[in-house]
């Protein structure tokens, strides 16, 4: 199963761009899309599960087109989209039995399907219940059981742990992984440690254009040495995240410790006492969100671009310098 | 096609499932029960419906209740399936439309489900009868006729309301709702207006909803594509066009099918059966009559200076199937209700809004009078030799008082019955012709241009004497 994507471009019809000169290889397993709103994630779902046209580019799905095979496509996909619907009046069983009628399967491949999948997602208990008396959590896994109901070759799940509890996450999270196999989930969402956890690849999207297409641990090894633990005192937390990103804070005995991203703390922090930290997986996203440049036009976002940001970066901080030199590998206060 | 079928199933379980949906039921049979009541229970002078929307004599209170008994099921059914598809969120859309199906599938099977439920309903309205029937004390021969009606008018309403409604169904959100809104207003528009326009040309009211079915399901498909900017999945409107041409095509045959088997439903009717050709009709009568035995006793009236003459007004609503009775009761007499034999002396079918003044219009418009005629060979085809007439008149004009009066040949008022003694709805009126002469001469389908003159200035001074006389006994 391989999903190829080559330049592909979407411009709505009121000028807003979608997506913009992507290319991607999506193959088996887990794939996670990371950006932030509007980044282009959902139009790229959108016209791989084939409800949207690009407007230039091509994209094929286990070598099918996008734009000319709508049908051999739609038999091999489950889509569960960002905000799933459901009819509230059917029971659980009915609603996919809805979905297998759907997919053309006959009454005893259907029993069968329904079983699979329910038991997968464990709902089998709440199988007469009506949807519309099922939990966030409980509908999320309707949403997925019936995006694999079909087995499909191709799951596209967005943003499915959204506005769930933990234990619900991880849940889900670990169905994802369970029943990626040899398909392909591709997996969008905000929440960086679902893809963490999860994903044996990923893209992080930004307005449109993919800024890194690799492993997690390829994200996070193009930030390893740019995590840092800096003491700061507590009214200059808001000065420091203005000048650079922190992706967290502690209170420590005599102040704040902010988990702080920069390439060169004696530069960028003249003063501050850091500390190094390994980087994780939401450190690397939010560094490339904030540091890499879009990528020269016509050329989609390569990892190494990452690096050469980062370098690159050399944000005065002066307001710290009166602080006095930073130590890098003294401990914080 | 399996998969159509399977949609339209569930399609049709979620729609049984809209909480609109079961107490529009509920509210729309009880409402059938009560409006079957009243029509039998007007024989009993019970009148209850009357007695709840006004006078027995104006048939407003009758006509109302006809109307919200059958535009009720399409509508109902239509504003249910709306009301459910705006449960349905973007995202569920969005998940049928990735599934195999397509969009067309989708549409034909939401077609067929809508078809169904307003089927329901409607089979609400003969299944009250029936429960009256059965623990009432109503007549059957009330019941059929009705439950006719109800199926002669949703059969154009019902299959452009489910069009529409298809169309509003592929809306996301309040545009559905639009969709539907501008539909029953133009339909309510159309009642008036549109669909007489297209009357000469093409005959009863389908044209009108036609035209209307397309206008919006061009609009619904003209909101889609706003309403999902940047879709490449827009309602495909060529098919839905097409499909909704094909279903009023189809419409029509029946229709003509039906008229030139001369109605089925009514075929149990030996005079209608037969038409023209009636042996039991004047010139070529056997006696006995072995096909109208319970009319064998009576006389094929003819014009007499002695007997009442009347002329009927038969509304399109109801068609005129359902005075039938009526119409056989002033011919042969009803010695039942004390109505004597009557001389018919014309026919008129209209159907526009009540008022004098459009009678007149439409008399002096120069309409075609046999093309009209021929407009409602559908319904009346064998009613003249029913009703051993020789002169016919059919024309435009418009829903009367319902009171069936009749006058002598000096202009006389003889006496009147509330049509709601008679039959069902009201709207039948029977006025002498007696008073101008020019009219009994009238032939088939040779109207002069001078007879219409002549129609029309006898029918405004009817009009007249009947608002200064209030046809008083």
């Amino acid at each position: 199963m391989l999903i190829e994507i080559e330049h592909l471009s979407k411009t709505y019809e009121s000028g807003a761009v979608g997506l913009l000169d992507v290319s991607l290889h999506i193959r088996d397993g887990i794939f996670g899309l990371l950006g932030p709103n509007g980044a282009g994630k959902t139009t790229l779902m959108r016209i791989l599960a084939t409800l949207l046209d690009p407007t230039s580019g091509k994209a094929s799905v286990d070598g099918y087109d996008v734009r000319r095979q709508r049908p051999e496509i739609r038999a091999i996909l489950g889509y569960l989209p960002q905000s799933a619907g459901f009819y509230p009046q059917l029971t659980v069983q009915e609603y996919l039995e809805y979905i297998g009628v759907l997919y053309g399967m006959n009454a005893r491949d259907r029993r069968r399907a329904l079983e699979e999948s329910l038991e997968q997602v464990n709902l089998e208990e709440v199988r007469s219940r009506r949807v519309g008396h099922l939990s966030g959590g409980m509908r999320q896994r309707l949403g997925i059981a019936q995006a694999i109901l079909s087995r499909p070759k191709l799951i596209i799940v967005d943003e499915p742990t959204a506005g769930l509890d933990p234990e619900e996450r991880i849940r889900i999270r670990n169905l994802l992984t369970e029943i990626a196999g040899d398909r392909v989930i591709i997996l969008s969402t905000h929440i960086v440690a679902d893809v963490a956890e999860s994903a044996k690849d990923l893209a992080l999207l930004r307005r449109g254009r993919v800024v890194f297409h690799g492993s997690p641990s390829a994200l996070i090894q193009d930030v390893e040495g740019k995590v840092w633990w800096a003491g700061v005192p507590a009214d200059h937390v808001r000065a420091l995240g203005r000048k650079i990103p922190v992706t967290a804070l502690e209170r420590t005995g005599n102040g704040l410790r902010a988990r702080v991203l920069c390439s060169n703390p004696i530069v960028d922090l003249p003063g501050i006492p850091c500390e190094p930290s390994p980087a994780n997986l939401e450190d690397a996203y939010i560094w490339t969100m904030e540091h890499v440049p879009f990528p020269r036009e016509g050329k989609p976002g390569k990892s190494s671009d990452i690096a050469e940001s980062a370098r690159s970066d050399t944000s005065d901080f002066s307001q710290f310098s009166a602080n006095g030199a930073c130590e890098q590998s003294g401990q914080l206060r | 096609m399996r998969r159509v079928v399977g949609i339209a199933a569930m399609e049709w379980r979620l729609l049984m499932r809209s909480t609109l949906y079961r107490t529009s039921l509920l509210v729309c049979w009880a409402l059938a029960m009560l409006l079957v009541h009243g029509i039998d229970a007007v024989t009993l002078k019970a009148y209850p419906i009357v007695r709840l929307v006004g006078d027995p004599s104006d048939f407003c209170a009758g006509a109302i209740a006809v109307q919200i008994a059958l535009f009720a099921p399409p509508m109902v059914a239509f504003l249910a399936a709306c009301s459910s598809s705006r449960e349905r969120s973007p995202g569920i859309a969005e998940t049928l439309l990735s599934t195999p199906p397509s969009t067309e599938e989708f549409v034909l099977a939401k077609f067929a489900a809508v078809i169904a439920a307003s089927m329901i309903l409607l089979a609400g309205i003969p299944l009250a009868g029936c429960l009256w029937l059965r623990f009432g004390e109503g007549e059957p021969v009330r019941i059929v006729p009705f439950a006719l009606i109800a199926l002669h008018w949703w059969m154009p309403i019902g299959y452009v309301a489910s069009l529409a409604f298809t169309a509003g169904m592929a809306l996301p959100g309040s545009a559905g709702g639009a969709v539907v809104f501008f539909y029953w207003v133009a339909v309510v528009i159309s009642t008036r207006f549109v669909s007489s326009l297209f009357m000469p040309l093409f005959g009863y009211v389908a044209p009108g909803y036609l035209l209307i079915g397309i206008g919006t399901v061009c609009a619904a498909a003209s909101l889609y594509r706003r309403d999902r900017r940047g879709s490449s999945r827009p309602i495909p409107r060529v098919a839905v066009i097409v499909s909704m041409g094909l279903f009023l095509a189809g419409g029509v045959v029946l229709a003509r099918a039906m008229s030139s088997f001369n109605t089925p439903p009514f075929h149990r009717d030996p005079f209608l059966a037969f038409g023209d050709h009636h042996p039991c009709m004047p010139g070529h009568r056997p006696e006995p009559c072995p096909l109208t035995d319970s009319f064998e006793e009576r006389v094929i009236p003819t014009p007499s200076r002695t007997r009442p003459t009347v002329l009927v007004i038969l509304p399109t609503i109801p068609p005129p199937v359902l005075a039938l009775p009526i119409l056989r009761a002033l011919v042969y007499g009803n010695a039942h209700s004390g109505v004597p034999p009557v001389y018919l002396a014309g026919i008129f079918v209209t159907r526009d809004p009540s008022d004098a003044r459009s009678w007149g219009r439409n008399i002096d418009s120069s309409l075609p009078v046999a093309a009209v005629y021929g407009r409602f060979d559908g319904d009346l085809h064998g009613l003249p030799a029913m009703l051993g007439i020789d002169r016919t008149l059919f024309m435009g004009g418009g829903p009367i008082p319902g009171v069936v009066a009749a006058f002598d040949s000096r202009g006389h008022f003889l006496g009147k019955r509330p049509l709601f003694e008679i039959a069902a709805p009201p709207s039948l009126v029977a006025v002498l012709t007696g008073a101008n002469p020019d009219f009994t001469r009238l032939t088939p389908g040779a109207v002069t241009v001078d007879e219409q003159a002549s129609a029309s200035r006898f029918f405004s001074a009817l009009w007249e004497y009947d608002h200064q006389h209030r046809l008083q006994p």
